[in-house]
């Protein structure tokens, strides 16, 4: 392994070429820029970029590049003098900044930028040194554009008065020799505000957090780079890609964070996600976000950590009363910290709730204040089991659809869609669901010797569904037996298959037996060589099973809630429960009901700790489902809302819509 | 044209700035016989128009432009006339004869910022105005030119000595500048700036100041671009860019149009389209979109709501109702006005008028010909409609 440092908090120590390697996303970005600077050497347009993002987004790593990019391209080179001023530094007045431009550009270029053309202003009247000292730069200027590379330009206009201002934009309106790229953490007044005599000045450009294939590439390219054959593994394992998944779905794509963590990813010492995620916490990511807090205002770290306490949504009243203040100066402050990244907000109605836009902020934050990783353990360990199916998907594209468990669902779906769809006409318990043959002829056909395996396998599906209808629970688990026992000649179809063990394992329930009902669950994996019992495979349990009343439905929880302990497939079954939420509306599912299984799983899955989160989200679900009250999910944490809007199919539209 | 690139808010190239050459044939025209003020929305392109007057004055002119923003006391504002004389006049300072003299045998100062007597004083700023302004007028007169200068922030300047110096020094620069103006034939200036100057001088009215510096400028209101310029810019920074849409043609009608023709909002919608993406004309208008209605966007359109506050107190409400009409119908004569506004508000019919003149003076409105009030630009009404959820209606 080759040691490479990467300075994640100054990019610009690392070596640029590595910089380069590791770039992801921002490509045409920096293209852009180098294009206008270019342009900017040989007409007169002068360009005054601005880079906004919240700390860690890649924006030093970009004016690096840039810096480099132009030293590397020899006509660029002669055109264009840098003056890439240090990140740290900030000055009150324009005479200050110009004297640190040419600061930097007498290091960088002494013969033509003499130092002692600072030493001729000093001690003279600001008024005069500031006339004389801006000749001097023009002067020496000669042809050549300076490139001015200005860091949290936040921070000078927060410095700067509005005189100051006007004699930096006075100078640059008269000498245009300068085309700026400078980077701020978020839009700020100075810039974006219409009587600011920056107002409209600079391009902006929003750096945008990567997403999950973007920061897996970075990854990969810094494991690559480091010659770390550890790392490139484990990025290539479930293990690697389940964990990137739930870092990004609670961080977000903040380079900074990726890079601070590479180490620990790829640390095999560590056992499981838990546990790595544990190891971050203590030893990285506390230290990363205080380092993020520092940087704001007083009154905005004091919202952090209002948020922080919070784990719901909070409205701008609830935060003032928290901090003592007023809702106009709460809300000003609420506007910047959205600009800087670090919260989100919903609108409902014509109230706005706002939370940290990175829950790991939050978590962790939490883990500090109570010691006990319990919270965020349970909660990465269900999204980890979450995620898996994304994963799955992911790995194999479309081959997903070979999968066992969701051939099952799939198909019990569509049957039990289809069995709805003819409810209707088919409800009296007498009426045969087959129109054309009669149970007495559909007997002939399964007895008969002339029939073929394809047509007994058919005419038995077709019988156990009249069963079914007619509530004869016995011969309906019989047909169902026997067209299971036939499943193993190649001629029956897979999806009639399925759809016996599911209409069985309804049987089963409905007659009281719920241990084999809850064997069926098991014979889809044992037959099908799956190593565990799948999400789909339950929530296609959970839909027979919510077929029967409310009694024999919670006597087959118990049972289920029983063997998914000894199996250890508790995740997999808060996933299901939660992913079954979503079906409410092709099972037709009646409000009442889904509100008598969302009490039975309150209660019986109580004792489970890894049934904290789904049955939080269930209940959650329900509650909205129900009610239809945006305040219902807004109590919940971003994170744990996220899924749940994904999978009530809620739209950002439609939910910023919604009265509440 | 070349292949332009988009460059929201900064610094055109000459040969980039389009669309204006009519204006600019009709502003020298005017500057023949009187000096302009060029008032309009911030960001419409003033600063841009001189750049270009500079850039290729007709036969028989000499140009000097200068931010005055950057100057705080009226004697940096002197010595700035001055300095920037003495750069296009033949023969340098050595043409300013009366400066000379000024300076004295003796050999005043010309120390940076300001101009220092011989006996170490700093020299009157009037006296150097006027000394200048007569040297320049001898100067110019001998090789038959005339001189224009093209001041931009002058509302800044005023601002700038007021708090330095006082009021009653910005009022007497103020004057001295209408004065000198009036005097030299061989002279003119042209001024403009971010802010209107009568923001400046209804703050200095209420000191006492009543001297009316504009009375005998022309007023020049350049407004948007002409519909078929707009377009082509937005033609040519699409191409310039590489932006890929469906129809280029018709996504340029779109921006134009959308944004009201003003070349700095071209600029920047353009900026946001992807390389990466292809566009077609809804897509785009949804990027607009977007980016209006974004909380924390850059366009500062709010600016058009909060100011109603302040510059019309209690009218605030009807002048509200009036934008929200508006906004709704796209245009409408004062008789349709009166009756969508009647519906929410009481209003008489003077004050009705009133309060639509105003908002035509503040460029919220324009009033045209046909007598059918409409948004002054298109790309205000779009904000107003999206911030108070409207529906554009038939």
């Amino acid at each position: 392994m080759t040691v490479i440092r990467l300075h994640q908090f100054s990019p610009q120590r690392s070596n640029p070429d590595d910089l380069e390697t590791i770039l992801v996303a921002r490509a045409a970005l920096l293209d852009n820029a180098l294009e206008k600077i270019r342009n900017s050497s040989v007409t007169k347009n002068r360009y005054h970029l601005l880079f906004v993002g919240q700390r860690g987004i890649g924006k030093t790593h970009l004016i690096a590049l840039i810096n480099r990019r132009v030293e590397l391209d020899k006509k660029l080179r002669n055109k264009v003098r840098i003056a890439w001023l240090n990140e740290d530094e900030t000055s009150s007045r324009f005479l200050h900044l110009l004297i640190r431009i040419y600061r930097s550009l007498a290091a960088r270029y002494p013969d033509e930028f003499p130092i002692q053309d600072v030493q001729s202003v000093l001690g003279l009247d600001a008024s005069e040194a500031l006339a004389k000292f801006s000749n001097s730069v023009v002067q020496r200027a000669k042809n050549h554009t300076i490139l001015l590379l200005i860091e949290n330009l936040d921070a000078h206009f927060a410095k700067f008065s509005i005189e100051e201002q006007r004699n930096w934009r006075g100078f640059v309106q008269d000498h245009p020799i300068f085309t700026t790229v400078a980077t701020a953490q978020g839009l700020f007044d100075g810039v974006k505000k219409h009587d600011e005599p920056f107002y409209g000045f600079f391009d902006t450009q929003h750096l945008q957090p990567l997403s999950i294939e973007q920061t897996s590439e970075m990854l990969m390219k810094i494991a690559i780079l480091q010659d770390n054959e550890p790392m490139q593994q484990m990025l290539n394992t479930p293990k690697g890609q389940s964990m990137l998944r739930v870092i990004h779905f609670l961080a977000g794509g903040n380079p900074r964070l990726y890079v601070l963590l590479s180490e620990l990813i790829a640390d095999d010492t560590l056992d499981d996600v838990i546990d790595t995620f544990e190891a971050m916490v203590d030893q990285q990511l506390t230290s990363y976000y205080q380092e993020r807090l520092r940087w704001l205002a007083p009154l905005q770290q004091d919202i952090v950590q209002v948020l922080c306490r919070f784990r719901s949504a909070v409205s701008v009243k609830q935060i003032a009363e928290e901090l003592f203040t007023t809702n106009q100066s709460i809300s000003s402050q609420l506007k910047e910290l959205k600009g800087f990244g670090y919260v989100t907000f919903t609108k409902v109605g014509r109230e706005t709730w706002y939370e940290l836009a990175e829950p790991l902020m939050r978590l962790v934050m939490q883990v500090k204040e109570t010691g006990s990783h319990q919270p965020l353990s349970l909660l990465v360990e269900f999204l980890q089991a979450w995620f898996d199916r994304e994963e799955l998907e992911r790995k194999m594209g479309l081959q997903e659809r070979e999968c066992t468990s969701w051939r099952y669902l799939e198909s019990a779906l569509s049957t039990y869609d289809q069995f709805l769809k003819q409810w209707p006409e088919l409800r009296q318990p007498d009426v045969p669901s087959s129109k054309l043959r009669t149970i007495e002829e559909l007997t002939e056909i399964i007895e008969s010797r002339k029939t073929t395996l394809k047509e007994k396998a058919e005419a038995l599906f077709s019988r156990s569904l009249d069963f079914m209808l007619m509530r004869n629970w016995h011969r309906l688990v019989s047909d169902c037996t026997i067209l299971l026992e036939l499943s193993s000649e190649d001629d029956i179809s897979e999806n009639v298959a399925f759809s016996a063990i599911f209409f069985r394992q309804l049987g089963w329930i409905r007659l009281g037996e719920y241990p084999k009902a809850i064997d069926d669950i098991s014979l889809i994996s044992k037959t099908k060589r799956e190593q565990t019992i799948s999400k789909s495979t339950i929530e296609a349990f959970l839909a027979a099973m919510e077929l029967t009343d409310a009694s024999s439905c919670e006597k087959a929880i118990e049972l289920l809630l029983e063997r998914i302990v000894e199996l250890g497939v508790e995740n997999e079954l808060g996933g299901a429960l939660v992913e079954y939420l979503g079906r409410s509306e092709l099972f037709g599912k009646k409000l009442d009901k889904l509100a008598d299984w969302n009490s039975i799983w309150q209660r019986l899955g109580a004792s489970v700790p890894q049934l904290i989160v789904p049955l939080r989200l269930l209940d959650a679900g329900t509650n909205y489902l129900i009610t239809k009250r945006p305040e219902v999910l807004l109590g919940l944490p971003l994170e744990e809302r996220k899924i749940l809007k994904e999978v009530l199919n809620i739209s950002d539209e439609s939910w910023t819509n919604l009265d509440g | 044209m070349k292949n332009i690139r988009t460059n929201p808010g900064g610094q055109l190239d000459p040969s980039e700035i389009v669309g204006r050459d009519e204006l600019i044939r009709r502003l020298w025209e005017v500057l023949d016989g009187r000096c302009v003020y060029m008032n309009d929305l911030r960001r419409i392109g003033k600063t841009q128009i001189m750049v270009k007057m500079k850039a290729d004055p007709p036969m028989g002119w000499i140009c000097v432009k200068r931010d005055l923003g950057r100057f705080h006391t009226a004697e940096e504002f002197a010595r700035s006339a001055y300095e920037d004389s003495a750069t296009v006049l033949t023969g340098g300072k050595k043409a300013m004869r009366k400066m000379s003299e000024l300076f004295g045998k003796a050999g005043g100062m010309e120390i940076p910022g300001v101009i220092k007597l011989p006996d170490g004083s700093v020299a009157p700023w009037k006296e150097v105005l006027q000394r200048t302004f007569e040297d320049v007028s001898e100067s110019v007169a001998k090789t038959n030119q005339r001189i224009l200068f093209l001041w931009d922030e002058v509302p800044f300047l005023i601002d700038n000595i007021a708090k330095r110096q006082g009021e009653h020094v910005a009022m007497e620069v103020l004057d001295s500048i209408r004065s000198f103006t009036q005097d030299f034939d061989q002279i003119r200036v042209l001024l403009t700036g971010s802010i209107g100057l009568h923001h400046v001088l209804k703050a200095l009215q209420q000191k006492g100041y009543n001297g009316s510096p504009l009375n005998r400028m022309e007023l020049v209101r350049p407004g948007p671009l002409a519909p078929h310029d707009a377009i082509r810019l937005a033609k040519d920074l699409l191409d310039g860019e590489s932006i890929r849409s469906e129809n280029s043609q018709q996504s340029a009608e779109f921006i134009a149009k959308a944004v009201g023709n003003v070349p700095f909002y071209i600029h920047k919608l353009i900026s946001r389209l992807k390389r990466s993406e292809d566009y077609t004309v809804e897509s785009i208008r949804s990027v607009l979109n977007f980016e209006l209605a974004d909380l924390n966007n850059d366009w500062d359109l709010e600016h058009y709501r909060v100011r109603l506050g302040e510059y019309y107190g209690d009218d605030e409400s009807l002048a509200i109702a009036i934008l929200d009409a508006i906004a709704i119908h796209t245009e409408l004569d004062f008789e349709r006005v009166r009756s969508v506004v009647s519906n929410q508000v009481t209003v008489g019919e003077e004050k009705l008028r009133t309060v639509l003149k105003l908002l035509c003076k503040d460029h919220y409105l324009e009033h045209s010909a046909e007598g059918k009030y409409a948004y002054y630009i298109a790309i205000v009404a779009r904000w107003w409609r999206i911030s108070r959820d409207l529906k554009k209606g038939r």
